[in-house]
């Protein structure tokens, strides 16, 4: 009797998991089809909602992402920092850890913070440790959630960032 | 009736009382004059009482009306010595009041003039310490009565560095009630000597120094209420007291330090103002005592217990050219004169002429000084205030000596026993240890020492020469020349070195003028590399156990080190085996650039399985291995690229892109793998 009681509640308890994982799955889902449908603002709630409501979700460093990219789109830097500042904190082994740092730096530019703007790019000229034999260049992608292609570009002496194909943030060194 | 002849008697009596005045003036000034002369024993006895002493009174006569004259006066130490005369005096002159005789029928001399006393400083001053207590009471039993001494043409000779100085003052001492006051001049002269007795005319003309002192005297305590020294070059004011055996002292001063001795003739043009109590402390600006004075000793505050040969300064503080400085110990002045001293000396404003990385100076002395000789040791902390804080960049230099012995003559001879130069680097502490250091400066310009060095650095002979600039805070050029040393020895300057064999030449300038700033060349002939950095992750990545060790035939290469950056450049490796060449700087932010080409013999590397196989691939027409790579980035993680060359050429035509990338991604990650 007693096995059978315990054999039902891990089956409820997995059930309810699943459950979970679904719901996060869609509310994430219906904040990226608000972000890919142009709608940035309705879109940003709903990321922000997912983030509230399940802050352990796989999505939730896309989630966070996107939510730092909103902020500097809407030209709200003190947020936006903030948020990229969490982001890449929370967040160490991310993919897109390069780009919040590249986001940050282009604020420290526009805002002349040379202090943030040497910080940061130390980061970023640290971030991977260049081998580069056959190629001249190591290029890193990521797709964000309001449907921004950025890309990296590592050279053995300069690093260059690129926003939907334009150069947005440059170190050399 | 006969007339009586008012006119003949009463002349008659007039000359007869005038001869009788005479007759008696005459008869009281030999009495006197007797008496004084035979007081010439009483005076060497009463002085004999109190101190160890005879004194050789040649003549002793009255003067009318108020002065007693006494010739040749010569103090000796004790009897029945040749030549131990402590001074001797030509002419005295004391004065009396004949009111005070007639009225108080007291005789009190009120005027001594001394002229022409001549005395030998070094035993004037060893018989005043010797006989200092008997010196005392014998000054207590002379009358407590106000009194004026003029004292001119006072010359003492003082031996120093193999010359005779002769220091020839005059000066006016007077005491009023509790007042006592001081005025006069001193000229410091090298002297010729004396011929037959006499003074030969002086070899310098100098400036004089002019004094003046006003002393408060209550039983117990003194108090200074001016204290002022003035020469063209030189104006110091003092104020403070005295008691309990505590001197306590305030007060500035101003310093040109390019003095222009010129004759004796020439007026003193020092426009110096009158001071008064309120306006000690005027800011420098307002303050004019010494036009065009480039050192200023302002905010001086002195506490110092007196037990004399022994000086403890408790606090010595005060500001130099408007920066921090202080001194604390001990100094005795008893030949020979010693110091035990603390200083600091902390740089806020700095000259024109600072080294401006300089922070502090600070650190301790005990030495001594006598014949022209100072023996010392001690230790110079000196904190640099570089740009740079990364741990890489040394912020602090101590310089530890013992052993140190300078004669100091028209050359300065330094001979330090054990020199250590040490400074941390991160968290290692580089040392650079000295032995048997010797040095000698020429001081033929104004402000500018030329020292020529030399010493033994671990098993090797460093020698070079540096120009120093005398004024404070002392910048320097200096040129070394490191001559057969083991390059190992050097890992505690830098760490790598431990990994270098062979004998190492190397020359270095330096200077702290503006900034800090190194640079020089190094030469390693017929050594070898072992476990070096470099070559090992080579060896290892690629299978070369042969890189592990690589002898070598000739290593050199410059080098620079700055406040901004620092690097090797032209470098250059011949091994039988292996040749590099490059350079590598690494800059204010720790990014290093470099480019490097490596050429590496076939035969080589054929001890590695990975390249037997590239080398099989490329077949026997294959061109020399050159690896010709530029490293960037941060210095603890550097990128890399390997440049375009026939060799790279060849690997990538004969290599199809998929194993190209293969291989990428295989020495990336061990790269990456790479602490």
């Amino acid at each position: 009797m007693k096995k059978s009681i315990l054999i039902i509640a891990i089956l409820l308890f997995l059930a309810a998991g699943a459950a979970y994982a679904d719901d996060a799955s869609h509310a994430f889902a219906e904040a990226l089809t608000a972000a890919h449908n142009d709608e940035n603002n309705f879109a940003f709630m709903q990321f922000r909602t997912f983030l509230q409501e399940y802050p352990e979700s796989k999505y939730a460093q896309q989630a966070m992402f996107a939510i730092g990219e909103y902020y500097f789109m809407s030209a709200n830097y003190s947020q936006a920092k903030e948020t990229f500042y969490k982001f890449i904190e929370k967040y160490p082994d991310a993919a897109s850890r390069i780009f919040a740092m590249a986001y940050l730096l282009n604020m420290a530019s526009r805002l002349s913070d040379n202090k943030a703007s040497l910080d940061i790019q130390k980061k970023i000229i640290n971030f991977t440790r260049l081998t580069l034999l056959f190629r001249k260049s190591k290029e890193y992608k990521y797709a964000s959630a309001f449907n921004k292609k950025l890309v990296a570009v590592y050279s053995i002496d300069s690093i260059k960032f690129y926003a939907q194909d334009k150069l947005f943030a440059e170190i050399s060194y | 009736m006969r007339k009586t002849n008012y006119s003949r008697k009463f002349p008659t009596n007039i000359k007869l009382s005038l001869f009788a005045l005479l007759i008696f003036l005459l008869g009281a000034f030999i009495a006197i004059n007797l008496l004084l002369s035979s007081l010439k024993q009483d005076i060497s006895g009463l002085i004999a009482r109190f101190i160890p002493a005879t004194v050789k009174i040649g003549n002793i006569f009255y003067l009318p009306p108020d002065s007693i004259i006494v010739k040749e006066v010569d103090f000796n130490a004790s009897a029945g010595q040749k030549d131990n005369t402590v001074f001797s005096i030509p002419a005295l002159t004391l004065k009396f009041s004949l009111r005070k005789i007639f009225a108080q029928h007291n005789f009190i001399v009120d005027r001594i003039g001394i002229y022409g006393f001549q005395a030998d400083y070094h035993r004037l001053s060893y018989y005043c310490r010797q006989n200092w207590e008997g010196i005392k009471k014998l000054i207590s039993i002379i009358p407590q009565e106000d009194i004026k001494l003029t004292a001119k043409k006072t010359n003492i000779f003082l031996a120093q560095n193999k010359k005779l100085w002769l220091i020839d003052s005059s000066f006016t001492f007077e005491k009023k009630g509790d007042l006592l006051t001081c005025e006069g001049s001193s000229f410091i002269d090298e002297a010729r000597g004396l011929t037959n007795g006499q003074l030969s005319s002086p070899r310098t003309h100098s400036l004089p120094f002019n004094y003046s002192l006003q002393i408060s005297y209550k039983p117990g305590h003194l108090s200074f209420t001016n204290l002022e020294l003035k020469r063209e070059n030189l104006y110091l004011k003092l104020w403070g007291d005295f008691a309990a055996n505590t001197l306590k002292l305030n007060g500035f001063a101003f310093m040109k330090t390019l003095p222009k001795e010129s004759g004796r003739k020439k007026n003193l043009s020092v426009p110096l103002r009158v001071f008064s109590a309120e306006n000690k402390e005027l800011p420098i600006k307002e303050a004019g005592y010494l036009p065009g004075a480039d050192l200023y000793l302002l905010d001086i505050n002195l506490a110092a217990r007196l037990a004399l040969p022994q000086v403890t300064i408790d606090r010595f503080n005060f500001s130099l050219n408007k920066n921090p400085a202080a001194l604390k110990g001990s100094i005795v002045f008893s030949a020979p004169f010693s110091v035990d001293l603390e200083y600091y000396y902390g740089i806020k404003s700095p000259a024109r002429y600072t080294a401006h990385n300089i922070k502090d100076i600070k650190g301790h002395i005990k030495g001594s000084f006598g014949n022209a000789i100072i023996e010392a040791s001690g230790i110079i902390n000196i904190g640099l205030d570089l740009k740079k804080k990364d741990g890489l960049t040394p912020q602090e230099l101590v310089l530890k000596y013992s052993g140190l012995n300078a004669l100091i003559d028209r050359q300065v001879r330094v001979k330090i026993e054990g020199l250590e130069i040490n400074y941390p680097m991160g968290r290692d502490l580089c040392v650079i240890p000295l032995k048997n250091f010797q040095a000698v400066c020429e001081t033929g310009k104004i402000n500018n020492c030329l020292l020529l060095y030399q010493a033994q650095y671990w098993d090797g002979l460093l020698k070079g020469m540096a120009s120093i600039d005398m004024r404070f805070p002392f910048p320097i050029s200096a040129k070394a020349e490191l001559k057969g040393v083991s390059a190992d020895n050097l890992k505690s300057v830098l760490i790598h070195f431990a990994k270098v064999h062979g004998k190492l030449s190397a020359e270095l300038n330096f200077t702290n003028k503006n900034r800090i700033s190194t640079d020089g060349s190094m030469h390693i002939k017929n050594g070898f590399l072992e476990n070096f950095d470099f070559f090992k992750w080579l060896a290892d990545t690629f299978s070369i156990p042969g890189l592990r060790k690589i002898n070598f035939s000739s290593a050199s290469s410059d080098f620079y080190i700055n406040e901004l950056n620092c690097g090797l450049r032209n470098m250059d490796l011949e091994a039988p085996k292996l040749k590099l060449q490059g350079y590598f700087d690494l800059d204010n932010n720790d990014l290093v650039h470099s480019k490097i080409l490596l050429s590496m013999d076939k035969q080589l590397l054929r001890e590695s399985p990975k390249f037997i196989r590239l080398l099989n691939v490329l077949g026997k027409h294959a061109p020399d291995f050159q690896f010709n790579f530029q490293l960037s980035g941060y210095l603890e993680r550097m990128n890399f690229l390997w440049l375009k060359s026939d060799f790279k050429e060849a690997v990538q035509s004969a290599i199809p892109g998929f194993v190209q990338r293969n291989i990428e991604k295989e020495v990336e990650k061990t790269i990456q793998s790479i602490p």
